[in-house]
Formats: structure tokens, C-alpha cells, sequence
């Protein structure tokens, strides 16, 4: 077990080193991500507060506060390496990965693992002057929906691991990959809650597999939910989760099969 | 100018030939954008149709201004999309190796790859702009539309700018994409009329970041919703922007050190 810890400690630490190895672009990626949120708060503070218009069920600070989780699920939920993984395949460095002595799952988990550690805790020097100086308009949460939050979170986590894998996997039978990633995050942006809360839409909408990825978590994190049992939306979001793990391992096991390793 | 047009040709056709070498590729590339162009429309008619008019601005008030954003953006991605990589070629030394063409480096690094596939998708965008005004919205005096056409020019000069900008600004800090996706970032604020933010943004979009001029002026222009003056300053902003850019970049050119590739 320590061995193991031992290894992950060693890949998540040379995986930061690799990451950090442009300061400069690192801080500009997050002043990037800064200018991404007050953008989005102007806008919905201008509608909402502002102009005090009222989206259905959702009343003004609700939807505000809403944005914001929908905000910080992203960075947690959907800040990803794996998405590099596609490249390396086509350039042929996957083979140096598949020569490692781990399996190329617990290897990915790592990096994920410490690439969401860390892109968390460098989201929190901006976040939390934004939430202090919002406290009055946020609809904060409760220590009960926080704990239900925290497993959306992790199935959140799971499931677009697994979906960013499968998309990575067209590596292995394409020549490039960023068309399929392209449309997979035009579908996911709109499937996942992040630009209007899905039950606008009717409930049915709650229920597809990228509304774990945003609109679940931050869902949870506004309080009571009245149109469907969360409890029955984390049991839905569970069966994806065996769905799309049975996807992932026919997807790469054929992928693995036809890897010719070339030019590397 | 003649010099320079069938450079342009040259580079459009290698970059056609680059990015369509893999069709299925770029089919999925059009599908996405044109899925995610039709989501954006459809989000703002079924969010803010049941919604009261925004500071005097009504549901297809919002989605003219979200239109002519759509239109400044894509053109502007579709010309230079190769600035996006302009860091990547201070690394590997091409840059050393363009320098030495005979033929404006600036020039060369900005029209270096003009995106077929958003080429493609332009005549979609602009086709459903016109479809929207003459149908769901309405056409001015021909005036203010020969009006709209000079400000979208200057409104793209003024992108270019910025473009310019970055690609400057890259010598000092290594990186081109993430600096455009800053601007990008405040350019959304132009999706809808700067005029419904509070007066502290407004500012901010005025006279600091001017969305406003470079976003919002055609669309003002095409409601005949402005004045001779503003539209003139707004004029005015638009090529301040590019001289600033085509300066910075004649001043941080040359800190430019050679990678000795």
C-alpha cells in the first residue's frame, strides 16, 4: 500500500513540476479563468440584481448563486490533463506511458488527482475575495446539502474522467482528435447546466450524464430541490457512471489493441 | 497592396489544404459550431422570452446584438486563428526563420492561416443575420446600413489591433492563445447592449476595455441609435486601438531575443 502511495506521490510530483514549468503562462491561464468569472457575474449581477428579472422557480440571488457553483463545479469538476492524454496517442508518446511499470487507470487517476488539488487551490486566492464580496447577494449552503453535494462531486468527477478518456480514445483510431473533442464540449457546455439551470427545460433534461458534471453539484449547494428526489438523481447518475465505465473499457481495450506505437 | 493580396490567396489555400485534408474531421468541426451557434439562439429565446424588456431592450434586441458579436467574433477567428499559435513560434525559432522572408513579418504572422473551416461557416452566420434582420427584425434607411457596413470594418480593425496586441505582447510573456482569450472573455459583455450593466461597468466598457465602441457600435448604428459625434469617437477608438497594437509591437519587437534555432 505505501509502495503504491509512494508511486502516485512521485507521478503527482513530477506532474507539477511539468505543469509549473511555464510560470508565466500559469498565471496568465488563471487570470484568464478571474476575468472568465467577473465576466460571467457582471452579466448575470446586470440582469438579475440589477434589472431584478426573475428566470421561473429561480429568484434572483438563487440564480446569481447558481452561476457561481455552476463556476466552481467547472474548475473542480472539469479542469482535466486527461485531455492531453488524445495528443500523445496520435504522437506516438502514449507507448513511453503504457511502459511504465502501472497501469495506465491508476496513472491517469494521479495525475488527476493532484491536477484538480492543485487547480482547486490556486482557484481559491481569487474565489474567495469574490464570495466575500458577494456574501449579501448568495444563497449559501447548508452542512446537509454540502455533504450530498460532495458525492455529485465525486460522481461529477468520475464521470467526465471517464467521458474525457473515451474521447481521447479516438486517438487511437484517428488522426487527430480535437474535432471530437470540439463537439463533445459544445454538447457537454449545453447538457451540463452551465449557461442556464436544466430544469428550466422540463426535469427529464436533469437526468443526462453531463448534468453531473455542473448542474448537480451546484444544484445541491442551493439547498431543497422540489421537482425530482436527489437521492433518485445520485442513484441515475450511478447507473451512467457503470454505463459509461463499460464504454470506457470496450473503447480503450480495442483502442489498446490497435496501437501501432509508430514514430516514437 | 498588390504585393501582399496574393500572399493571402497562397496562405488561404495551404491553410484550406491543412485543415481539410481530413474531411470527417472538419465535418464534425462545422456540425459543432453550427450546433453551438443554433444552442446560443435558442438559449436566449427560451430564457428571456417570457423576461420584460432589459433597460428598454427586448428579446430580439438582445439577439441583434448577440448576432452582430457573433459576426465580429467569427470573422475575426476565421482571419487570424494562426495568431492563436504565435507563441508556439517563438519557441521552435520559425520566427527567426519568417523573419527573413521578404515580406512584412507582422503581416505574415497575422494572415499565416485563415481557418477554412470558419470561412465555411461564415456565409451560415452571415446568411442568418440577414434572414433575422429582414424577417424577425427590421432594416433601416440604407444609410445606417451602408453605416453598419464602416463600422463592422472598423470595429475588425480594432480586433485586429488586439490581435496585434497579443502577438506583442507575447515576446515578454511566452504566450499568445491565453492573452486573446482574456480579450475574448470582456468581448462577451458585448454580447447584449453595454447599456444594461451598472454605470461603473459601463465606464469600465467605455473608456478602458471599449466593448462598447468595438462591439456594440454597429449594432448601434444599425438602430440609428446614435449620434454623429459618438459614431465618429467610436470611429476614432477603433484605429486608436490598432495604433496602439502596431506600436507595442514595433517597441516589443525588439526585445526579441533569437532562440539560435
Amino acid at each position: 500500500m505505501f509502495k503504491v502511495f509512494l508511486r502516485l506521490w512521485h507521478i503527482g510530483h513530477f506532474f507539477l513540476k511539468d505543469s509549473l514549468a511555464f510560470r508565466s503562462q500559469f498565471f496568465i491561464s488563471k487570470l484568464m479563468e478571474v476575468t472568465s468569472l467577473l465576466v460571467m457575474i457582471i452579466f448575470w449581477y446586470a440582469i438579475l440584481i440589477s434589472h431584478g428579472v426573475k428566470f421561473g422557480s429561480y429568484s434572483p440571488h438563487t440564480m446569481l448563486s447558481y452561476f457561481l457553483y455552476t463556476f466552481i463545479t467547472q474548475q473542480i469538476i472539469a479542469s482535466t490533463r486527461l485531455n492531453t492524454i488524445g495528443d500523445s496517442i496520435i504522437s506516438g508518446q502514449f507507448t513511453r506511458l503504457l511502459l511504465y511499470p502501472i497501469s495506465p487507470l491508476p496513472l491517469f487517476l494521479a495525475w488527476e488527482i493532484v491536477f484538480k488539488l492543485f487547480s482547486t487551490l490556486t482557484s481559491l486566492v481569487y474565489l474567495i475575495p469574490i464570495i466575500f464580496f458577494l456574501k449579501s447577494y448568495l444563497v449559501l449552503p447548508s452542512a446537509a446539502s454540502s455533504w450530498l453535494a460532495l458525492a455529485f462531486f465525486i460522481l461529477g468527477i468520475l464521470i467526465f474522467a471517464l467521458l474525457t478518456l473515451i474521447i481521447s480514445a479516438v486517438g487511437f483510431f484517428s488522426t487527430e482528435t480535437w474535432s471530437a473533442t470540439f463537439l463533445f464540449w459544445v454538447l457537454a457546455g449545453f447538457l451540463n447546466g452551465q449557461y442556464f439551470p436544466l430544469d428550466l427545460l422540463g426535469p427529464a433534461l436533469t437526468l443526462n450524464p453531463f448534468a453531473y458534471i455542473n448542474y448537480w453539484p451546484s444544484r445541491i449547494l442551493l439547498g431543497s430541490v422540489d421537482f425530482i428526489s436527489p437521492f433518485f438523481a445520485l442513484f441515475v447518475g450511478v447507473g451512467w457512471l457503470i454505463i459509461i465505465y463499460f464504454i470506457f473499457k470496450l473503447v480503450w481495450s480495442r483502442g489498446l489493441k490497435s496501437f501501432a506505437g509508430w514514430g516514437n | 497592396m498588390a504585393k501582399y493580396l496574393p500572399i493571402i490567396r497562397q496562405n488561404m489555400l495551404m491553410s484550406f489544404k491543412q485543415g481539410l485534408y481530413n474531411p470527417f474531421s472538419a465535418l464534425i468541426f462545422i456540425i459543432g459550431k453550427i450546433v453551438r451557434f443554433v444552442f446560443f439562439l435558442l438559449f436566449l429565446f427560451f430564457l428571456f422570452k417570457k423576461v420584460p424588456p432589459i433597460a428598454g431592450f427586448d428579446l430580439y434586441d438582445l439577439m441583434f446584438y448577440f448576432l452582430v458579436f457573433n459576426l465580429i467574433d467569427a470573422i475575426a477567428q476565421a482571419l487570424w486563428r494562426g495568431v492563436y499559435h504565435f507563441d508556439a513560434k517563438l519557441y521552435d525559432g520559425s520566427f527567426d526563420y519568417t523573419s527573413l522572408y521578404p515580406v512584412n513579418t507582422l503581416f505574415y504572422h497575422l494572415f499565416n492561416y485563415i481557418d477554412p473551416l470558419d470561412i465555411i461557416t461564415l456565409p451560415i452566420f452571415i446568411g442568418y443575420f440577414i434572414f433575422f434582420v429582414v424577417k424577425l427584425y427590421f432594416v433601416p434607411a440604407p444609410i445606417f446600413v451602408v453605416g453598419f457596413i464602416i463600422s463592422l470594418f472598423f470595429s475588425l480593425l480594432a480586433v485586429m489591433g488586439i490581435h496585434i496586441l497579443a502577438m506583442s505582447l507575447s515576446f515578454k510573456s511566452k504566450i499568445t492563445g491565453e492573452l486573446l482569450w482574456i480579450w475574448r472573455n470582456f468581448s462577451q459583455l458585448g454580447r447584449v447592449p453595454v447599456r444594461i450593466y451598472s454605470k461603473a461597468v459601463y465606464f469600465f466598457l467605455l473608456y478602458i476595455i471599449p466593448v462598447a465602441f468595438i462591439i456594440n457600435l454597429p449594432a448601434r448604428v444599425w438602430q440609428a441609435n446614435i449620434s454623429l459625434n459618438t459614431w465618429l469617437i467610436g470611429i476614432g477608438v477603433d484605429l486608436l486601438i490598432l495604433i496602439i497594437g502596431l506600436i507595442t509591437w514595433r517597441r516589443l519587437r525588439r526585445s526579441y531575443v533569437s532562440v539560435s534555432s
